[in-house]
């Protein structure tokens, strides 16, 4: 995909998030600027996750996800969450943990789901720059620790 | 006043005299309203503010979205009352996490 129409389709839709969002949901938006959204998620008593997400190639390509601590660092474990999204891996590509949903890069290209391409979920509702960020949120509200 | 014990009536008569509720809505779409927010009579359905919100956001499709305020999820099915929400009331409203593997 040509990078200036990647870079509008991304544009559209984050330009659509209204300026209070991070706060009411507890986000520390660190970057959203093409093609990357660097997103902290945080709750009271749990330990902050920084999700980071490529949207390079959008939406041609599904963004690529990787998992940080506060300071930005990878992950190389994840702490328990009992929806199966976060994937301790190794991923076999990536060889970290990882995000097992359909709408990231990570998912698509694993053994165990090439037969879901993400041409099968692109342009389809629950699969716009939002919704996958909020499906990982909600996902990652499930959690405890 | 005239008492009475005509629970629609009740109902009627606690309606005209509870604060309102001050309600704004999140989505990665947008906010609605766009700035500050509507107020609701308390015993105003969720489901039926987030129609006006999925109108004026144009959501064409909201199947599965679940609305939360602080974290909690609510029952959009039945009032903002009944969700004990009174106040100032900030729902996010988006799509439901996504299993492992899906």
């Amino acid at each position: 995909m040509h990078i200036a129409v990647s870079r509008s389709l991304f544009e559209e839709r984050v330009g659509r998030f209204p300026p209070d969002l991070a706060a009411v949901c507890g986000w520390i938006l660190h970057t959203v600027a093409y093609p990357v959204i660097d997103c902290e998620f945080t709750r009271a008593g749990r330990t902050p996750l920084r999700l980071q997400l490529d949207f390079t190639d959008w939406d041609e390509q599904a963004p690529s996800g990787s998992l940080r601590n506060s300071a930005g660092e990878v992950l190389l474990s994840l702490p328990p969450n009992p929806t199966g999204v976060f994937n301790p891996g190794p991923h076999p590509v990536t060889g970290r943990p990882f995000l097992c949903t359909a709408g990231i890069k990570e998912y698509h290209i694993h053994p165990s789901h090439l037969n879901e391409p993400w041409d099968q979920f692109r342009g389809k509702p629950g699969f716009d720059i939002g919704e996958i960020l909020t499906k990982i949120w909600r996902a990652w509200l499930k959690g405890t620790a | 006043m005239e008492s009475t014990t005509n629970p629609e009536a009740l109902q009627a008569e606690v309606g005209r005299h509870v604060a309102p509720v001050l309600v704004s809505v999140y989505t990665t779409s947008g906010a609605y309203p766009r700035h500050g927010h509507e107020k609701v009579k308390p015993t105003e359905i969720v489901a039926d503010f987030l129609r006006e919100a999925a109108k004026a956001l144009h959501l064409t499709d909201t199947s599965g979205w679940v609305a939360t305020v602080d974290g909690r999820e609510i029952d959009a099915s039945r009032s903002f009352a009944d969700n004990h929400l009174a106040g100032m009331v900030k729902i996010h409203w988006g799509p439901r996490e996504g299993g492992g593997g899906r």
